[in-house]
């Protein structure tokens, strides 16, 4: 497998965490796309522009949207559903609109000079962000969140403050979208606008519900399968979006939630449960 | 018993559109109490409930619980503070396991979560707390199951141990024996009365007079969002209003 691949599958993965750890409290997000644009030109200025370390901006990068993100949420999540997904995929508009308006980060015409960015920081990034999604799988955090995608009304009733942890996800969330931009825009040398278009955070959804939605290794699958399968017919890359479209209608068909679509427990006997 | 009471209703309405739910209700309820709540299909019963622990948005009067105006708190302050209920249609998590239904809910870990993170201790903590309530249900053998394939009673029982993770003060049950027959309904009956230690006040709905005999110290009898009748189960099973409520007006022999 080509560097460039391993790389684009690397980012792939990381950003359909970035939906499922916002999903994980019941917000399907199609405003990723536009995060990770905030996080690829937000780091990109800090190292281009400031000469700041490159480690120091993506954290910068990341946190930084991670507010924006949270932020952003407050108001959003008063809306519910379908709701919330048309707003979120307003934001994704919204954000690549002001960066094209932008002069200072080159508007239309993009931006240049980021790198830095190996597969080994991708990676390792995967490593402990994995890491982490299995840690919390086990934990009570889990345990209230899953009560919250069911039921979010009685998860309440119970004391578990739903806005508060929808809020942290969206914010977590966020920033590592805005991070996996960090890390691409600082391997491609040269962005612009378009590589944040709309298009990008629907197929990092795909990633994700083709993949599971139950369980943090789904997104992985998801993210995986989607970026390489289209490189297995290389003649036929102009297809691209057809096979992706078809690979969708077959997947829903065939396995409805998902490639994998077990839960993990928190409590107890660490086996699957549901099929 | 102190003189404030643990729950005050202050003539609380509720209104959807041009529908009265509840129309100038006060109810008050001390530490220890066990209030019956009855009435006829649509007399605002599970209306009163969500109005108390906060699923419905009060229309007018005030709600005090534990000496603090809550009317205005969202659900999961109440929830907090005391307050916990179970559903007339039973709302489980279904795709979690019984013993997670427990868990979830747990009181000494309920308000901060992303504290949760940071315990390296295992969660033998969590499966003995969760274990204690399953068994005061008698669910103890199905904790590995999931919600969604408990049968109707037993789902019933793991709504009241999901209630009481929460350590409430009042706890409310919405219709707890609809479905079930004479001999499920004196488990039931048995069940409260078994784990009274940690129901220090209820409000039940109930149809179910007997039921309701054996187990309210005090009787509200509601009709068209209002209360009609209050006092102990012979006064207000005795009482005219209600037997016209409940088998309409003229003569009735009950």
């Amino acid at each position: 497998m080509s560097q460039d691949l391993l790389f684009l599958t690397g980012v792939n993965i990381l950003m359909a965490w970035s939906v499922y750890i916002i999903l994980l409290s019941g917000s399907l997000s199609f405003a990723n796309g536009g995060f990770m644009a905030l996080g690829a030109y937000a780091a990109g200025v800090l190292t281009v522009k400031w000469g700041m370390n490159f480690y120091a901006a993506l954290a910068l990068a990341g946190i930084g949207t991670g507010l924006v993100g949270a932020l952003l949420a407050y108001p959003a999540l008063r809306t519910r559903g379908v709701y919330l997904i048309l707003v979120t995929v307003g934001l994704s508009f919204i954000i690549q609109t002001l960066i094209q308006n932008t002069d200072y980060v080159g508007g239309v015409r993009g931006m240049t000079g980021m790198m830095g960015t190996t597969n080994w920081h991708v990676w390792g990034l995967i490593a402990i962000v994995g890491v982490g999604l299995f840690w919390l799988s086990r934990s009570h955090l889990q345990r209230q969140l899953d009560a919250v995608r069911e039921d979010e009304r009685v998860a309440a009733s119970l004391g578990i403050d739903v806005v508060y942890l929808k809020v942290v996800c969206f914010a977590v969330g966020a920033g590592l979208a805005a991070i996996a931009g960090g890390l691409y825009s600082h391997y491609m040398v040269f962005i612009n606008p378009d590589h944040f278009n709309i298009f990008v955070s629907i197929y990092v959804v795909l990633y994700v519900v083709l993949g599971g939605v139950n369980n943090f290794i789904g997104p992985v699958i998801g993210a995986s399968v989607m970026t390489l399968l289209p490189e297995l017919v290389r003649g036929l890359q102009s297809y691209r979006p057809l096979i992706f479209g078809v690979v969708i209608i077959v997947l829903l068909l065939v396995r409805p939630n998902g490639l994998l679509s077990f839960r993990l427990r928190t409590l107890g006997a660490h086996k699957e449960g549901g099929a | 018993m102190s003189d404030t009471p643990l729950l005050d209703v202050r003539a609380i309405s509720k209104r959807f559109g041009g529908i009265t739910a509840i129309d100038d209700l006060s109810i008050s309820l001390f530490k220890g109490d066990i209030l019956g709540l009855v009435g006829p299909n649509g007399a605002g019963k599970t209306a009163f409930v969500n109005c108390v622990t906060g699923f419905y948005t009060l229309s007018g009067g005030a709600i005090h619980f534990d000496g603090r105006d809550i009317s205005a708190l969202p659900l999961h302050q109440r929830g907090r503070l005391g307050l916990a209920r179970t559903f007339q249609n039973i709302r489980l998590f279904r795709r979690m396991t019984v013993a997670e239904n427990v868990a979830c809910a747990l009181r000494d870990h309920a308000d901060r979560p992303l504290r949760s993170l940071f315990r390296f201790g295992g969660d033998a903590g969590f499966v003995r707390a969760a274990r204690d309530l399953l068994e005061r249900v008698r669910l103890a053998d199905k904790a590995d199951q999931l919600a969604g394939s408990l049968p109707y009673g037993e789902a019933r029982r793991l709504e009241i141990a999901r209630a009481l993770a929460t350590r409430p003060k009042l706890l409310l049950l919405d219709e707890p024996t609809a479905g079930m027959n004479e001999e499920e309904t004196q488990e039931l009956l048995a069940d409260l009365r078994r784990n009274a230690d940690l129901i220090p006040s209820m409000i039940v709905i109930e149809h179910d007079i007997k039921f309701i005999r054996d187990v309210s110290t005090r009787v509200v009898a509601m009709d068209y969002g209002r209360k009609i009748a209050e006092g102990s189960a012979a006064e207000v099973f005795a009482h005219p209003q209600v037997v016209e409520a409940y088998l309409g007006a003229g003569d009735a022999d009950v």
